[in-house]
């Protein structure tokens, strides 16, 4: 249980790590936790190479620290989608504030979050859904 | 058979390279290990799905990886159907090898691992050749240690990848076939800004 618990934590830290990096390259600034590029790359580096050196050394320091396949599939999955959570919920709170009086952004996908938090993006959605309606 | 007492004796050839120096031997049983190498192909399609910049790409791509996570789901499944035909013992349950790595209970052809690892990286590669071929580099290494530290003969890697690229293949062709469905599931993730 300890060490699927340790998995999970792995997977989450992880993806909001690619996840950070990536949102930051591609510049969907709505999603990012930094919007300083460096920082981002900083913060991630230092979140993810720590849980990079766990993983690889997972079998040394756990001798019976093998996760059954299915289970090792629901834990990722759950992972990512935590981590996925997280960082929409964290984004949409840290970046509330910056992204208020810019102009609201109708197009659809990543687009929508370069000048929007995804909080923002889904309310001016649901609007627009409600005004069509 | 012939072909069993080849692949036994490329298999001793490269788990002799072992034993030599602890610092190579723990490289190879690090990389070996179950975790690490799925963990960090499966980091590269999160790059890949969110880190591409033009949306006409980006789509792209995001089929790839559709193609890339359907193959490892089926592979898994292709993998416990011939498990359950043919139950290879692993080598160190009949040849004296050097062994830098803990014993997998389960049979040994083919290679779980090397099923997921290259379902995912022949996923990207027919979609990105760039993207792909690195996958498929970091899928060949960690194949090459689990050979080397005694867990797998070669033909058990090379079964697990020629399963892999079929399934790959075939999903594909499917996932062309479907392919406005598939732009629909997108536009949908794309509605609620999730791709």
């Amino acid at each position: 249980m300890i060490i699927a618990i340790e998995y999970y934590i792995l997977i989450v830290l992880l993806s909001m790590s690619a996840i950070q990096v990536a949102s930051s390259y591609s510049g969907i600034n709505g999603i990012v936790l930094f919007q300083r590029r460096a920082y981002n790359y900083i913060a991630s580096a230092i979140v993810a190479l720590p849980c990079m050196a766990v993983l690889i050394t997972w079998n040394w320091h756990k001798d019976v620290g093998v996760i059954e396949g299915a289970e090792q599939f629901y834990l990722f999955m759950a992972g990512i989608l935590s981590a996925i959570i997280i960082t929409l919920l964290a984004s949409s709170l840290i970046n509330h504030g910056r992204f208020k009086n810019k102009p609201a952004n109708q197009e659809n996908g990543f687009e929508a979050l370069k000048n929007n938090t995804f909080y923002q993006a889904i309310i001016i959605r649901l609007r627009s859904i409600a005004w069509r309606g | 058979m012939a072909w069993l007492k080849y692949d036994e004796s490329v298999f001793l050839w490269i788990n002799g390279l072992g034993g030599h120096s602890s610092v190579i031997d723990n490289i190879f049983s690090a990389i070996a290990n179950d975790y690490f190498v799925i963990i960090l192909s499966c980091m590269i399609l999160i790059l890949l799905w969110t880190g591409t910049r033009n949306p006409d790409k980006r789509r792209h791509i995001q089929k790839g990886i559709m193609v890339a996570t359907s193959s490892l789901g089926i592979s898994q499944l292709a993998v416990n159907f011939i498990n359950d035909i043919w139950v290879r013992p692993r080598p160190f349950e009949t040849l004296d090898v050097n062994l830098l790595f803990y014993p997998p209970t389960d049979p040994s052809f083919p290679s779980n691992s090397a099923s997921v690892l290259f379902a995912l990286s022949w996923g990207i590669f027919i979609y990105d050749r760039k993207a792909g071929s690195i996958m498929l580099a970091i899928s060949t290494i960690m194949s090459f240690s689990r050979v080397y530290v005694g867990i797998h003969y070669p033909l058990d890697i090379l079964g697990g990848a020629a399963l892999a690229l079929v399934i790959a293949l075939f999903f594909t062709v499917v996932f062309r076939l479907l392919d406005p469905i598939v732009n629909r599931v997108i536009d949908l993730l794309r509605f609620f800004f999730l791709a």
